[in-house]
């Protein structure tokens, strides 16, 4: 390893010491399944020689000399950016809004639009949904002021809620790779997304049917989906906030069983090309 | 099933009882609606324990509305029945139309009776049921 | 190679239409002059079993069957949904006693054809039909995918499609 390390100092972007295991350290590299984690602060990257798509921040054993260069790239990029730990999720607050059931009005400094969010329906002044939820996605909290200025309330756009929030909660990518990517913890989804009248791709499609059959992690949504763990976490999220039920759940077993089925992947692959899918 | 041919079933019924007795072989009949509901059996009850005339009715409609759809795609023309032949006798079904309602008629026979017998035996109950719908 | 797509549900919820929608062949019908206008008002009814195709060239084509929805012709549909790789239940949200129809068709039907080759397509239904449909689910434990859709429309049925090539390609995914 000194060695390796010597090799790629020259395009590294920080000047990286090995220590020993005794010395506080700011990254760890262990193997998945082998190595515990560590109950310090430190960046803590597992190697795992299981994977079939790897995503960004995973790499794969055996740890080939421009692999390390990766890795310590990438873990110096994630030990000097900013803190995550103020992330908020809109969507999240939304759905605290329409919790409350009185149907407050919350109107933005700058632009002055207003929602006010009750039970299925969000009504609004702005002129079309995606208008509203990048005004809603670039804005935090404290930038809408709640209001009792009931006149105000001429809206001309009336939403339903979970479509708003799906869309929404879509575009939190780094909220949701923070709150969901879980190595450990599997998801079940109890109900399906809108597909098809909410915003989707065909990778959506498999994401629900995976979790929607049964418990599986993050890295198992990566493989059928081909998707990366961000964009996994941001599906689980976008289900989440728009009302889906999303369990955590203990075991990773099938919830039916699966007789077989008399097709080939061409031939359904083909039939995907006949729909233009 | 509309009123009208409720109160009719009782005499459908008798009709399709005297049929039995006047053809010899013939196991039994039964009437329904084109769309799967029994009007009348006679017979259907009696021989074997296991037979729901209901489900036969129903089984008669479905399997006839089957067979003029092939006859159709296969363009053989005009469909005058339909027939099932088993190990142990034989079963013919054929469409009947009145201006109210569609009915099926499917006739079952003895193991002895030939299809000449059956088909003729069935064109008789055929008239006599459309005689006794239209009266 | 021949994949089967089922279309179940009550009378008058729409299979013979959306069979009618999505075929490229004329389908095939089994009507017979429906004498329960006082329950569905409409004039025909299928007593045998709708058949249309999908024509997917060297690789073969999809076989589009719609089952009689009145349960007395329940001995039609283990026949007809053998060997199907989903089933797309239609129900019309309209209807009286269309939640009972729907628990009904799930009862029946996942006897046949496994649960998760199941999708539920709601006519005529509220964002309202869909959680109540969901929540139905969740009591009987299943979790199927429930979604708005016209029979007469071909995008909301290609949508359906999808969700069942989608499973296909997972069972082949995860074995």
């Amino acid at each position: 390893m000194p060695a390796q390390l010597d090799v790629i100092r020259p395009y590294l972007s920080s000047n990286w010491v090995l220590c020993n295991d005794d010395q506080s350290v700011d990254l760890r590299i262990g193997i998945e399944g082998r190595s515990k984690a560590p109950n310090d602060d430190a960046l803590n990257i597992m190697l795992t020689n299981e994977l079939r798509f790897l995503s960004q921040g995973e790499f794969e054993l055996p740890l080939r000399v421009f692999t390390l260069l990766d890795l310590l790239n990438y873990a110096d990029s994630r030990l000097s950016a900013e803190p995550e730990v103020g992330l908020v999720s809109m969507a999240e607050w939304i759905v605290g809004l329409a919790q409350e059931g009185r149907g407050s009005l919350y109107v933005h400094n700058n632009t002055q639009t207003f929602i006010c969010a009750q039970d299925k329906v969000l009504r609004t002044n702005a002129s079309d949904k995606t208008e509203l939820v990048e005004l809603i996605f670039n804005s935090d909290d404290a930038d809408w002021k709640k209001s009792e200025d009931v006149s105000i309330l001429k809206p001309s756009l009336e939403l339903p809620i979970a479509s708003l929030l799906w869309s929404l909660g879509l575009k939190e990518h780094r909220y949701a790779a923070q709150k969901w990517n879980r190595p450990d913890a599997l998801y079940r989804l109890l109900s399906w997304p809108q597909l098809g009248h909410w915003e989707s791709t065909a990778p959506m499609f498999r994401l629900s049917s995976l979790y929607g059959r049964k418990a599986a992690t993050v890295k198992t949504g990566m493989m059928v989906s081909g998707l990366n763990a961000e964009e996994v976490c941001t599906f689980l999220h976008a289900c989440s906030v728009s009302g889906l039920r999303v369990n955590v759940e203990n075991e990773e077993a099938d919830t039916v069983t699966q007789p077989p089925i008399d097709a080939s992947l061409s031939v359904l692959q083909a039939f995907k090309a006949k729909l233009g899918l | 099933m509309s009123q009208d041919l409720a109160e009719q079933s009782e005499q459908l019924e008798a009709l399709l009882k005297s049929l039995l007795d006047e053809y010899e072989g013939l196991r039994f009949v039964v009437l329904a609606t084109s769309d799967g509901f029994l009007v009348a059996h006679a017979g259907a009850q009696v021989d074997k324990q296991k037979m729901d005339p209901n489900r036969i009715a129903t089984m008669a409609v479905s399997f006839t509305g089957l067979s003029y759809s092939l006859a159709s795609e296969c363009e053989i023309g005009e469909v005058k029945g339909a027939s099932v032949e088993g190990s142990e006798g034989l079963l013919l079904s054929r469409l009947l139309f009145t201006k109210e309602t569609d009915f099926v008629l499917l006739t079952g026979f003895k193991r002895s009776v030939n299809h000449g017998i059956a088909n003729w035996t069935l064109q008789k109950a055929y008239d006599a049921v459309l005689n006794g719908l239209n009266t | 190679m021949l994949l089967k797509v089922v279309f179940i549900g009550p009378m008058g919820s729409g299979k013979s239409t959306a069979i009618q929608t999505i075929s490229e062949i004329e389908p095939v019908k089994t009507e017979a002059r429906n004498t329960e206008r006082f329950k569905v008002d409409k004039p025909t009814t299928t007593v045998g079993m709708d058949y249309g195709e999908i024509n997917l060239g060297e690789h073969g084509k999809v076989a589009l069957y719609g089952v009689p929805g009145q349960q007395r012709f329940d001995f039609m549909w283990p026949i007809i949904t053998k060997g199907a790789m989903g089933a797309i239940m239609l129900l019309d949200c309209s209807q009286e006693n269309c939640w009972k129809d729907f628990k009904y068709f799930v009862d029946e039907f996942t006897k046949f054809v496994d649960p998760s080759s199941f999708i539920v397509a709601l006519n005529r239904a509220t964002d309202s039909d869909v959680d109540h449909c969901n929540q139905l689910l969740m009591d009987e434990g299943l979790t199927m995918p429930v979604f708005c859709s016209d029979p007469r429309n071909e995008q909301d049925l290609t949508v359906l499609l999808h969700v069942l090539i989608s499973n296909a390609e997972l069972r082949f995914l995860l074995d």
